[in-house]
């Protein structure tokens, strides 16, 4: 019901505050309303059972005992046909509203003397038996066309015995009257107070927005271009503050992004450009120098390395590009981190050979992981092959993977020539390179390999981490969860264990 | 050997692409008519799997426009519609067997180790190369006598040699074959995976016949003397 209304009605903030103010001050209003019309009531009706019980006294004093006999003398004069004999039938009850109510009856309980509007009442009985016993006795009686009256019975005595009782009554219409009357002007008093309420609190609705308007506004104007200004943060450590805070915050981490998409496609721009410039000005010379086929093929072979450099820059981009939109799928497999060690070394042995580095692994126990293997691989070939091409010849470079409690290690340390302290932190981000000068052109690095590293690494739920000391050599650590004792068994029959 | 698979039943295709991927095929799915024509266009695979009724561009269209294109990958068209009608129309566009849902999964696998076949140099489920044997129907791999297991990659590797004996073969053209989209740019792993297979096939002291061509790729050749 509730979320129908929503739907119905889509309410703006506003508004819905509004509703709600008014609807509880109205329940508020109600509450109260009620409860002082009972106490008004209340003490109305105790008010004019103390006048009664001061009537029912005064007309008392004027009603004695004579040799048996009950006689009354009209003491406060405002009784009128009250000493008629009640048995005169020309006496016909007047309306109770008119006319005092007073009736006397005698100790058996038989009429002596009544008001003439006394004669239209029903009065239960216990208003006699009640009093007859000794105590007083005060009620409400309706008339038969629907009229109230308030009644109080007394006794009276002569000598402590009981001669007589007295009742005395007072239409309620007046009271009535003055409480419908005030029941209309608390209705009509409240509708003005919830209306007054409702404007107000619109009113207030709408201050309380006013800053967080002043701040959308403020968003607003700020366009994708334009991230390095901020919406201006409130003194008061309210909401708005907060909101206007959180929005900084986004904006920070947005134009951080920006600028790190910005410097990517820069350097990836530049990087792709370089490849393409090599071979452009490879052709045109060959075009106006070659002569014999050889030049010909010398040049053929230099637009070769270069197109593989390209290929494999784009491979990498493509590789990140998917990644960021997390398209990529790894798989989950049993696989042994030893043997893939041992694999790419023996891989890259040709190369650390031609560049007089001396390439080993140490010997370790079986280290079996969950991963993909194929990326895996990749992962310990960029390292590898990072270390040969910044280790001078005549250098070392050794691979270890050991488990450690429930990681698999995977290191890569190399006698190169280290990374400065400076360049530490960046090492892994995209076309981060510590010395640009020192870059060999001849081999095929994209400047996307250690990002790919960290990547993938991170993928697999571990961590990569550099040490370096300029001069000394620098050392890759990767740390991957080990698989645990189950899922090592589960390792297929055709995986790279039966070797 | 690599697949595409054009189906865009939200679980037939995924499950089409694990099961060939089981059954060690590298295997691309697309849902989309017009991205499934782009792909056909540029990537040499080794047979297409096409449904007829597909958003974007049918099925019948696809095939008829990579024909005009003179490309001569199979196709297999796998569709619910079953009329004798629909299956003539669809082989005279140039598909090469038209297999009508519902279909026994053993019956497609069967049909595409058929189609792979006529492309290949054997007509034989057994593909062989000295004493090195691997039967497509088990994927069990075998030198003389002695039984090799292999992994996934690696039996990819040596089906797509096997197929292509005495080829010169591109590291690029192995990873056109082998690796699906996902993995595309993983080339510099093959040469990882062929030490594996090296290992492998030579473990018990047979001459390595996986030749290396130096700034070429690999060659499947006898050894050398």
């Amino acid at each position: 019901m509730n979320t129908l209304i929503h739907r119905m009605l889509p309410l703006g903030v506003r508004l819905q505050l509004m509703l709600w103010y008014t609807a509880i001050f109205a329940a508020l209003l109600l509450f109260t309303g009620a409860f002082f019309y009972q106490h008004l009531e209340h003490s109305l009706e105790a008010s004019l059972d103390t006048t009664l019980e001061v009537r029912a006294q005064q007309i008392a004093g004027g009603i004695t005992l004579v040799g048996g006999m009950i006689t009354v003398r009209d003491v406060t004069g405002d009784l009128p046909g009250f000493d008629a004999n009640p048995s005169d039938q020309r006496l016909s009850p007047v309306d109770v509203n008119n006319g005092a109510l007073v009736r006397l009856l005698d100790a058996r309980g038989q009429l002596v003397h009544e008001t003439p509007a006394f004669r239209a009442l029903r009065v239960p009985a216990e208003s006699v038996t009640q009093p007859r016993q000794g105590t007083a006795w005060q009620g409400t009686v309706t008339t038969s066309n629907g009229r109230e009256v308030r009644l109080v019975s007394r006794v009276l005595t002569e000598n402590g015995r009981l001669f007589a009782v007295l009742r005395v009554g007072e239409s309620l219409a007046e009271l009535h009257t003055l409480l419908h009357e005030l029941v209309a002007e608390l209705l009509v008093v409240g509708l003005l107070v919830l209306l007054a309420c409702a404007l107000g609190s619109y009113w207030l609705a709408a201050r309380a927005f006013a800053p967080i308007q002043r701040l959308a506004a403020t968003a607003r104007r700020i366009k994708a271009g334009d991230l390095r200004s901020r919406v201006p943060v409130p003194p008061a450590r309210d909401e708005v503050q907060y909101l206007a805070l959180t929005l900084n915050e986004m904006l920070d981490s947005l134009d951080q992004a920006f600028s790190r998409q910005r410097r990517f496609v820069a350097d990836a721009s530049h990087e792709l450009r370089t490849p393409v410039a090599v071979i452009r000005s490879k052709t045109d010379v060959a075009r106006l120098w070659a002569k014999t086929p050889q030049d010909y093929l010398t040049v053929l072979e230099g637009v070769n390395a270069e197109a593989e450099r390209l290929g494999h820059l784009i491979s990498d981009l493509l590789a990140l590009a998917r990644g960021d939109e997390g398209r990529t799928h790894f798989e989950r497999e049993p696989m042994r981190l030893d043997l893939v060690a041992r694999a790419v070394a023996a891989n890259t042995e040709l190369l650390a050979a031609e560049c007089g580095i001396t390439l080993e692994v140490q010997e370790s126990r079986p280290v079996t992981i969950l991963g993909d293997e194929a990326r895996l691989i990749q992962v310990v070939l960029n390292l590898v092959e990072n270390a040969v091409r910044y280790t001078n010849p005549g250098g070392r470079v050794s691979v270890t993977v050991e488990a450690r409690q429930d990681q698999a290690l995977l290191s890569v340390r190399d006698t190169g020539i280290g990374i400065a302290p400076e360049h530490l932190p960046h090492l892994f981000e995209r076309f981060y390179r510590a010395d640009p000068a020192r870059r060999r052109t001849g081999g095929s690095s994209s400047g996307l390999g250690l990002a790919i590293v960290e990547w993938v690494v991170h993928a697999h739920g571990g961590t990569v981490s550099v040490e370096s000391q300029l001069g000394q050599g620098s050392c890759f650590t990767v740390m991957l969860p080990l698989a645990s004792l189950t899922e090592a068994r589960t390792l297929p029959l055709n995986s790279v264990t039966t070797q | 050997m690599r697949l595409l698979v054009v189906e865009d039943h939200p679980e037939l295709g995924p499950d089409l692409k694990k099961g060939l991927e089981h059954c060690h095929y590298a295997v691309d799915l697309v849902t989309d008519g017009e991205e499934a024509l782009a792909l056909g266009e540029t990537i040499p695979y080794d047979l297409i799997i096409l449904d007829i009724l597909l958003p974007g561009l049918d099925g019948r269209e696809i095939c008829r426009q990579l024909r005009e294109q003179q490309q001569e990958v199979p196709i297999l068209f796998l569709s619910a519609l079953a009329e004798v009608e629909d299956r003539v129309q669809g082989l005279d566009l140039g598909a090469d067997d038209y297999l009508a849902k519902p279909f026994a999964f053993r019956e497609l696998e069967a049909r595409v180790r058929a189609l792979l076949r006529r492309e290949g140099p054997t007509r034989s489920p057994v593909l062989r190369f000295l004493d090195l044997s691997l039967d497509t129907r088990t994927h069990e791999a075998s030198r003389g006598e002695r039984v090799i297991t292999l992994s996934s990659k690696e039996y990819a590797l040596l089906e797509f040699l096997l197929r292509h004996p005495r080829q010169v073969l591109s590291r690029s053209m192995i990873a056109d074959h082998v690796w699906d989209d996902d993995a595309e740019h993983l080339s510099n792993v093959i040469d990882v995976y062929i030490g594996y297979l090296r290992t492998k096939l030579c473990a018990a002291g047979e001459p390595d016949v996986i030749h290396t061509i130096r700034h070429s790729g690999y060659q499947l050749k006898e050894p050398a003397p």
